[in-house]
């Protein structure tokens, strides 16, 4: 049911199971997850049904580094259903390759695998409201052409909003700031929660889960490990470090000297991917090449230019352009930022509305997020070379001549680490069940526990994380004898 | 803090048209703090012509990627 305010708890002194902190893709998941298994669960919002100024002026962040991604206060929405309010609806699961360290030193991998998350991607594209992956088709020895499938998109707040306003084991609250968390002996005793007021409640559950967002995860376990006198987060080392985006920009133009050989998809792309070997093999990171067709006028470009290193192969392609045919391709990537501990969430000097430091963003790309796409480049043009399809024309940042450019996409807007997965809690701050190393009761859910990225969009991995999360709680609530009642143990029939 | 660490609202006015789906703006925070901008270990410094395009599989001249019996 959806709550007035938290002080309609004060009359029931009821502590749930569960408090679920966060209605994004993630904490929405979860809470639904665990009504359907006979949870009680509080479900809380800091945000309101809609979006509002005063809201979302508290996700103003600043940044620091090159190039500057989105402001924090444009890339992220505060308000019930989180990101899924704008989120584009790309999905693709990662793979097994995605959870390995692939590069020594890098220390991306992963304390689960793909098969630890394979139970939840049924019911995790039954939640995104997905059609079947298209099998990957090989592209010679290195490449293969790989879909997404489309989510409408779901919005969490519109689609399952009423599931929560009628439920009786969930408690809805929006307008309620989750500030910090009272510690005592190893567990989280109270959540700490500024309602729209500014007064502050008192929490109780014998369970809490954090799933604000990939930049708000880190935001509050650092201000509230602060205010804890560091018994929140014991080992604090990784907290807010390791943060990842997927750098978005434009590799350069294919200029196609016969048909391509790959349909465009309802989006009007065509995506390109190595093969898990040749990512092994190369010591590179995973990439998507997205190819669309190029804007009017830059096959003819392109032509002239080519005349000048090699003419015969130029007079071939105007041949075709004077036929009408397609000859001109844009050549776009975004790929797997290596995880490093110096892009990071910090605590500002800034404070918010009501008196938190707000979240500042350290976040760089270095020469190995020029590697990548180079390898990109130069595996795909070698495939269209020796196929007689087409020849790359190159943007000047990519040969090495200049500087990432900062007027492109540069990120997809997808927040990732922070809070990252390790078994080792001086490498990571969550161990593989997503609880708080150090902490018998609290966890994160979302995408800032990714220990390393893949070149996939984040939020189908962020909805099995968060399905498995919710399988683990409750199998862990009934294994402590901590409840009572019918439950529904396995949750891999959600829906 | 060195030249390219900005944020400066022609760029990002830039990329709000390119994600035409994110309709919230907002001024973009200027950073003031370098202080906990020093305490951040081992960012990189600006990487252009740091990494030049690997040879081998193809001839690179004046930006294309051209095969060896193209010229």
């Amino acid at each position: 049911m959806l709550l007035d305010s938290l002080g309609a708890l004060d009359a029931r002194s009821r502590r749930h199971d569960v408090c679920v902190i966060g209605t994004g893709p993630a904490g929405a998941t979860i809470a639904r997850a665990l009504g359907e298994a006979g949870l009680s669960v509080l479900l809380l919002e800091a945000g309101e049904e809609s979006w509002n100024e005063a809201s979302q002026a508290v996700y103003e962040g600043d940044f620091y580094g090159s190039p500057a991604l989105l402001p924090l206060s444009v890339s992220r929405l505060r308000q019930f259903g989180g990101a899924s309010n704008h989120w584009g609806g790309w999905c693709r699961p990662l793979e097994a390759v995605d959870f390995e360290n692939k590069i020594g030193g890098l220390d991306g991998a992963w304390p689960i695998g793909r098969g630890d998350l394979e139970p939840w991607l049924a019911p995790a594209m039954r939640i995104l409201q997905l059609p079947e992956f298209a099998p990957d088709v090989a592209f010679g020895d290195s490449l293969r052409h790989v879909t997404f499938a489309y989510s409408p998109p779901v919005n969490f707040a519109s689609l399952y909003g009423d599931d929560f306003r009628r439920s009786k084991r969930v408690d809805l609250a929006l307008g309620s700031y989750v500030t910090g968390f009272d510690v005592a002996a190893g567990r989280v005793v109270h959540a700490r929660v500024r309602d729209r007021d500014g007064a502050e409640r008192l929490v109780a559950a014998r369970r809490f889960v954090v799933c604000t967002g990939g930049v708000e995860n880190s935001r509050l376990l650092l201000w509230a490990n602060q205010q804890s006198g560091g018994k929140l987060v014991p080992e604090p080392a990784a907290l807010g470090r390791y943060w990842m985006e997927h750098p978005h920009f434009t590799l350069g133009h294919i200029l196609l000297e016969s048909d391509f050989p790959f349909e465009f998809d309802s989006n009007g792309t065509v995506f390109i991917a190595p093969t898990p070997a040749v990512i092994r093999d190369r010591g590179i990171l995973g990439f998507g090449l997205r190819i669309h067709p190029a804007k009017e006028g830059v096959a003819r470009k392109l032509i002239t230019e080519l005349a000048c290193v090699a003419p015969g192969l130029s007079e071939k392609v105007f041949q075709r352009f004077n036929k009408r045919l397609v000859c001109g391709l844009l050549l776009r990537a975004s790929w797997e930022q290596p995880p490093r501990a110096y892009n990071r969430i910090v605590l500002s000097d800034r404070m918010d509305a009501f008196g938190i430091p707000r979240a500042d963003l350290h976040w760089y790309l270095d020469d190995f997020d020029r590697r990548t796409p180079q390898a990109a480049v130069e595996l795909l043009g070698a495939e269209l070379a020796a196929r007689g399809i087409g020849r790359i024309r190159l943007d000047r940042w990519v040969e090495g001549l200049e500087d990432f450019p900062p007027d492109d996409e540069i990120g997809g807007n997808h927040h990732m680490g922070g809070t990252r997965m390790s078994s080792d809690p001086r490498h990571g701050v969550v161990d593989s069940d997503c609880r708080v190393h150090g902490i018998g009761n609290l966890y994160v859910g979302g995408s800032s526990v990714f220990p390393s990225a893949g070149f996939s969009n984040p939020t189908l991995t962020i909805v099995q994380l968060a399905l498995r999360l919710s399988d683990h709680l409750v199998r862990s609530l009934a294994r402590d004898g901590e409840l009572h009642g019918s439950l529904r143990v396995d949750t891999r029939g959600a829906a | 803090m060195n030249k390219n660490e900005t944020a400066s609202s022609a760029m990002l006015a830039g990329r709000r048209r390119v994600l035409g789906a994110i309709v919230v703006a907002s001024a973009p925070g200027v950073v003031a703090g370098a202080a906990s901008a020093a305490t951040t270990p081992g960012p990189p410094g600006p990487g252009k012509a740091a990494s030049p395009l690997p040879g081998g599989l193809l001839l690179h001249r004046e930006g294309w990627l051209l095969a060896h019996s193209d010229r």
